[in-house]
């Protein structure tokens, strides 16, 4: 009952007045809808404590463990997340600490993290060859380049212009098709998912 | 005086990542552990003052109807943290219960994803595929653009195995559509990997801007 | 009931069968079939030392590939030989389960397993035993000494895990069950009923599942609880009911062959004199053989359970046919109380048969190495039919004396279980021989005429090749031509043909070519058949052949080709993928000279110097339509500003997001942060203050729930009044979220919202096909489209612009050309990649 029947009837029921709200054009359903998704935002809040009591207690745990690796990391991790949770809980999310932290510590060291990328990408791309040899890797290096020279030419003729335009095209041809798949399927799934088909909630 | 310790600090940061290079050591797991550590942090203190601040709006409601529909999520909301238990134990056997919140969680969820990718990507997406220019490099731009879209999603198609049997090959054309689509999937991967690298350059840049302020001084500038 | 092979679960009640494991030498661990590695402690389950090398395989090499897999479980079926009808043109039932042992039928039997030695095994089972034998040589105690001994039950199959229930634990109610069908059926005859009194037939059958053991032909076991059957009686009976070959058989017996159940195999080697002693009460010898096995046993057992096993009447075991045998007044009125216990019913048979008696016994006294020889040594050569007397002369092996055709006694050794089955089943050509023989036979038993054609079953004439079978039947061959060692052709066509490892002849050939199903032996032909071939009809023969899937019989191939790897076949090793990461060096030189580049760019290059003459606006054409479109923004009005903007592209979004800020701050909006994203407003409340963000600012929160936050919040009455929304995003899923939100919302209201974008470089490329419709009123990417914004509101860029973008030129030419260079190194010098 718990397991799988209620819960399906739940997220059905959920589902369904939310879609009403959406596409049927009544003040009632609208209102329900608003106040149905709101629930479903405080919902999400404690999947988030959810989620955060699983890491502690995975490195917590660790921290416990005679020769768990990376225990200094995991203390770190800990430190840092209770560091932070106090000092957003005693602040508020723009305190001055909390800004002077995420200023000083969390973008430099996350912007490193990108820049870092940034140089293994490019050493990858370089490789890819030696690993992949075919007509489709010659042509994903040859829209990388494109696109890299295209970036910030130099000079930019006319003539440069309207090959680019050529090039955004057939990118964004691709791209469009991926983007349609993605979209399809994710109106499929949800509609099996209202309609009962998929219960992921009970593990099915 | 913050200021010159942000650099400093950042600088420090920036520098432990960068070790990176010279392969994965110590101090970048370090690094590592204390960026996820502030994120998960942060996001939930941010989440807990969401829930305090809902807390506080329901009990200032007059109206004790809205007050429980105030709780009600609430109410799911412990009975999802029930899921946290393990299984072996008492809570944890009971944790069942919580399905209740996730089949919540998953149902508005779905309804949300459903219409707005309906009504904000499915149907403008395809009338922007429909919608060509009539002359111009416009015409033949927006007929390649179009051909990409059909081709790609032709070679996104999944066959269902039959029961008994081999699946049967695909005629020529339709391998050659798909062929077609893969060279627009693959050319388009192509310039996003590019893009990741513009992005990665910049903030290299950037990073590297901040050095050389820092480093300008002392070369007298 | 039987359940098809490979089977996990009863197809009737889907209670789990036992299913074949291996036990991994190392730990312990019971393994699926399959593997080659244990799964727990990775050590492999055969050594490829135990490994056959595919030529010459040696009876000592397979014994000891054979003790690495001493825990082998063989499916369990419920084994009925009922139906196992012989098809005409194969081997008769008793040489077909020499050939093809029942490893499960009945947990019975099993019994004779134990009992029987290396002699009865192929080597690579009896060397499953070397070490217990050995102990059973010490201790020469047979009873108490289980085969299985040190092995644990799971470690058996399920033959000998029969064994050890039905010797250690003789329980009735569980031997009940153990009673073979045929043996059911002897129970509810007339004749037994006479014979036997019901007490002792109910403890009989209680006990079957140690006297079943030997399964018909166990009537002399009974002898030291029935009356004592005066010789003479019983040689009259006998004489009036044997099949004249019998009594023929007999003669040759009866002043050289006893059996004495009481003294057993210790005394096995005055078994001739006392024959000539008490040959008047004569079952044939091989049957006494068997039964003094039995008695033995039983004795020997009887020390353990002795009120298990008293009162048995193992007449009950006899088949119809053999029961005639018993005196008569043994049968009409057995007297338990007045048996002498030492009654020893020495009987006459046919001395082959009886070798494989004297055989067993050999073996169930423990004497496994040399009762082969004894055995020969005491019995007489020719007992049996002339034409497999003949046969035996030169054919058997030392071990099997006389009488066993050549290919019998090759399976007798070959085969595990191959005894029992003629033990406890009777034996169809008997069965045959029994209605048929019986008056046809003359006394003198000419071999010549003693099997006559009509005297033979049909078939067993089918089996005989077209020219035998054109003669006057079996019996009928013509002696003459035969030298006495000669083996009949069709004799000889059923022997396995040496030199062919896994193949034998025409008719076994048919069964043999029947892989095993499943288990470490899975794919080996014979060795450990299959008990459908004995429970099967001849009808579902052929549905079976066709039902094994390709995958067992792949993985039957594999299982065939890792046995029959040389013995020096190294084991494989997976080669470590070569990482296509590049080295540190490379990466730290990479890394250097971009940002050496880059420091003298910014420190060291004159500031008029400029490298790109591109115009940035000229670079992003969308700019301009989103200044247009902040332009409309008045003062005052509410401006959304969804920072999706994850941390590590802060620094970016920051070139990007700055102009636009300033931008509103000029339209004096009042902006309000919102993120799905927890650190994002945060981040645009900081840059709205670097900035110096002068109109009002407020901090709409964290949308929690990703879409769902932002569905909630755009339906939320305090967005009611919200025009315009510019998304900031470096992430084209939450780009999306809003896209499509915004969309919705707008179709909530009629009237739509503005929606304004500025995105960083890498997600451009993902959310172009949403910024090129009309849900976008202009848009921004990258640090361009930044700097174009800035040029389409009038602004002069400042030299940290212009050097930052032509900085970030060079990069982009630099990442360009070490591209370029590592394609051509990849088709100059090849592919390199994972070996």
């Amino acid at each position: 009952m718990f397991k799988r029947v209620l819960p399906t009837v739940v997220a059905a029921m959920a589902g369904l007045l939310i879609l009403l709200g959406y596409f049927v054009p009544i003040g009632f359903l609208g209102t329900m809808r608003i106040v149905l998704v709101q629930w479903a935002t405080v919902l999400a809040a404690f999947a988030l404590l959810l989620a955060y009591l699983n890491i502690l207690r995975v490195h917590v745990g660790r921290l416990f463990r005679k020769r768990a690796p990376n225990r200094v990391a995991s203390m770190i991790l800990v430190l840092a997340s209770i560091m932070v949770l106090v000092l957003v809980i005693l602040q508020g999310s723009d305190g001055e600490f909390v800004q002077a932290w995420l200023s000083m510590v969390l973008i430099p060291g996350q912007s490193a993290l990108l820049a870092l990328t940034a140089i293994t990408l490019t050493l990858a791309g370089t490789r890819l060859l030696r690993t992949r040899r075919n007509g489709y890797t010659v042509i994903f290096l040859l829209g990388a380049l494109i696109t890299l020279m295209a970036a910030i030419p130099i000079v930019y003729p006319p003539m440069v212009g309207v090959v680019m335009g050529f090039v955004d095209a057939v990118a964004m041809g691709g791209v469009r098709g991926l983007l349609l798949g993605v979209v399809l399927g994710i109106v499929l799934t949800g509609l099996r998912i209202i309609l009962g088909i998929d219960r992921p909630h009970s593990g099915e | 005086m913050q200021g010159v310790v942000g650099v400093v600090v950042g600088a420090v940061i920036t520098l432990i990542i960068f070790s990176y290079l010279l392969g994965d050591n110590v101090l970048y797991r370090w690094a590592l552990a204390l960026l996820v550590g502030s994120a998960v942090g942060y996001a939930l203190g941010v989440a807990i003052d969401y829930v305090q601040k809902w807390i506080a709006d329901g009990m200032q409601q007059p109206d004790p109807v809205v007050s429980v529909a105030y709780a009600v999520p609430l109410l799911l909301g412990l009975l999802l943290l029930f899921k946290g238990f393990a299984p072996a134990r008492f809570l944890g056997r009971i944790s069942v219960v919580s399905n209740l919140s996730l089949g919540y969680l998953v149902g508005a969820g779905a309804a949300v994803a459903v219409a707005g990718a309906v009504l904000g990507t499915l149907i403008p997406q395809v009338r922007a595929t429909g919608t060509i220019a009539s002359v111009g490099p416009g015409l033949v731009q927006g007929l390649i653009t179009a051909l990409g879209t059909v081709v790609t999603l032709l070679y996104f198609t999944h066959r269902s195995r039959p029961v008994s049997g081999n699946v049967e090959p695909l005629p020529w054309y339709v391998r050659g559509l798909h062929m077609v689509g893969e060279v627009f999937l693959v050319f388009s991967l192509g310039t996003v990997f590019a893009s990741a690298i513009t992005s990665g350059l910049t903030a290299l840049v950037m990073r590297i801007s901040l050095v050389a302020e820092l480093l300008r001084p002392l070369i007298g500038q | 009931m039987l359940n098809q092979d490979g089977r996990r679960i009863c197809s009737r009640c889907g209670k789990a069968l036992p299913h074949t494991e291996i036990r991994c030498p190392k730990c312990g661990t019971l393994n699926r079939v399959g593997n080659v590695f244990c799964d727990h402690c990775n050590a492999r389950l055969i050594q490829p030392s135990q490994i056959l090398p595919p030529d010459v395989p040696t009876p000592a090499e397979e014994a000891h590939e054979s003790s690495s897999l001493k825990s082998i479980q063989l499916p369990s079926r419920a084994g009925s030989v009922e139906g196992s009808v012989p098809q005409a043109g194969e081997l008769p039932d008793w040489l077909l389960d020499l050939g093809i042992a029942d490893s499960g039928d009945d947990d019975a039997n099993g019994e004779t397993d134990e009992i029987s030695g290396q002699g009865s095994y192929p080597d690579w089972l009896s060397n499953l035993f070397d070490e217990d034998a050995q102990l059973v040589e010490e201790d020469e105690e047979l009873a108490d000494n289980d085969l299985s001994l040190d092995l644990e039950p799971e470690q058996l199959p399920d033959w000998l895990i029969g064994d050890d229930v039905a010797l250690t634990s003789p329980d009735a109610g569980s031997a009940v069950e153990e009673v073979p069908d045929w043996l059911a059926g002897i129970e509810g005859t007339e004749e037994m009923s006479a014979a036997v009194e019901p007490e002792s037939l109910s403890a009989e059958i209680e006990t079957m599942s140690f006297s079943d053991s030997f399964g018909w032909g166990l009537g002399e076991e009974e002898a030291p609880e029935a009356d004592v059957i005066p010789a003479e009686e019983g040689a009259e009976l006998l004489q009036a009911d044997v099949p004249d070959w019998l009594s023929k058989a007999r003669k040759f017996d009866e002043d050289e062959v006893v059996f004495d159940t009481a003294v057993g195999l210790e005394q096995e080697d005055e078994i001739s004199d006392q024959a000539s002693v008490e040959s008047s009460l004569e079952l044939p010898d091989w049957l006494a053989e068997l039964g003094g096995v039995n008695a033995e046993r039983e004795e020997s057992l009887a020390a353990g359970n002795e009120s298990a096993l008293s009162g048995v009447d193992n007449t009950v075991g006899l088949p119809d046919w053999l029961l005639s045998l018993v005196p008569g007044e043994a049968t009409a009125a057995p007297e338990p109380a007045s048996v002498p216990a030492p009654a020893s019913e020495p009987v006459a048979m046919p001395d082959w048969l009886s070798d494989i008696g004297a055989e067993s016994s050999g073996v169930s006294s423990g004497v496994f190495t040399k009762h082969a020889d004894t055995v020969e040594n005491e019995v007489p050569e020719s007992e049996g039919p002339d034409w497999l007397e003949h046969v035996v002369a030169e054919a058997a092996p030392p071990s099997l004396a006389s009488g066993v055709p050549a290919f019998l006694g090759e399976e007798i050794q070959g085969e595990p279980g191959a005894f029992e089955e003629e033990a406890t089943e009777t034996p169809e050509w008997l069965q045959g021989l029994e209605f048929t023989a019986a008056d046809a036979l003359d006394s003198s038993f000419a071999p010549d005429v003693a099997l006559g054609k009509a005297d033979m079953p049909q078939w067993l004439q089918d089996l005989r090749p077209p020219e035998v079978a054109g003669e006057s039947g079996m019996g009928g061959a013509d002696t003459s031509v035969l030298v006495p060692a000669d083996i009949p052709d069709w004799v000889q066509a059923l022997r396995p043909e040496a030199g062919e490892q896994g193949k034998g002849t025409r008719d076994r050939g048919r069964w043999a070519t029947l892989a095993e199903p499943e288990g470490p032996l899975v794919g080996l032909h014979g060795v450990l058949p299959g008990l459908a071939l004995v429970d099967m009809t001849p009808e579902s023969d052929n549905g079976r052949k066709d039902a094994i899937p390709e995958a067992v019989i792949q993985q039957a191939q594999f299982w065939q080709s890792l046995l029959e790897q040389p013995r020096s076949a190294e084991r494989p090793v997976a080669r470590k993928v070569r990482s296509s990461q590049a080295s540190p060096v490379v990466r730290v030189i990479v890394f250097l000279a971009f940002a050496l580049l880059s420091l003298f760019a910014f420190l060291l290059l004159p500031a008029d110097l400029q490298f790109v003459q591109t115009m940035p606006r000229t670079l992003a054409p969308g700019a301009a339509e989103l200044v247009t479109s902040l332009d409309r923004v008045q003062p005052g009005q509410r401006v959304i500003v969804a920072w999706e903007c994850a941390l590590p592209y802060a620094d970016e979004m920051f070139q990007i997001a700055a102009p636009v800020l300033e931008h509103l701050d000029d339209r004096q909006a009042h902006l309000v942060f919102v993120s799905t994203i927890p650190e994002g407003t945060t981040m645009g409340m900081s840059l709205a203050q670097q900035v110096r963000y002068q109109s009002e600012l407020s901090d709409g929160g964290y949308l929690l729930g990703n879409d769902n936050g932002i569905a909630a919040y755009l339906g939320a009455s305090e967005a009611d009044a919200v025009q315009h929304v510019v998304v900031l995003s470096s992430q084209s899923e939450r780009f999306r979220w809003w896209v499509e939100q915004v969309a919705l919302t707008g179709s909530q209201r009629g009237t739509g919202l503005s929606l304004s974008v500025a995105v960083t470089a890498s997600v451009k490329p993902l959310v172009a096909p949403y910024l090129q419709t009309d849900a976008v009123q202009g848009w921004i990417a990258g640090y361009t489209g930044g700097l174009a914004y800035r040029q389409s509101r009038g602004e002069v860029l400042t030299d940290f612009h212009t050097r930052a973008w032509d900085v970030l030129m060079l990069g982009h030419w630099f990442v360009a050309a070490l591209l370029l260079l590592g394609m051509l190194y990849s088709l100059i010098a090849g592919k390199k990649g994972v070996q």
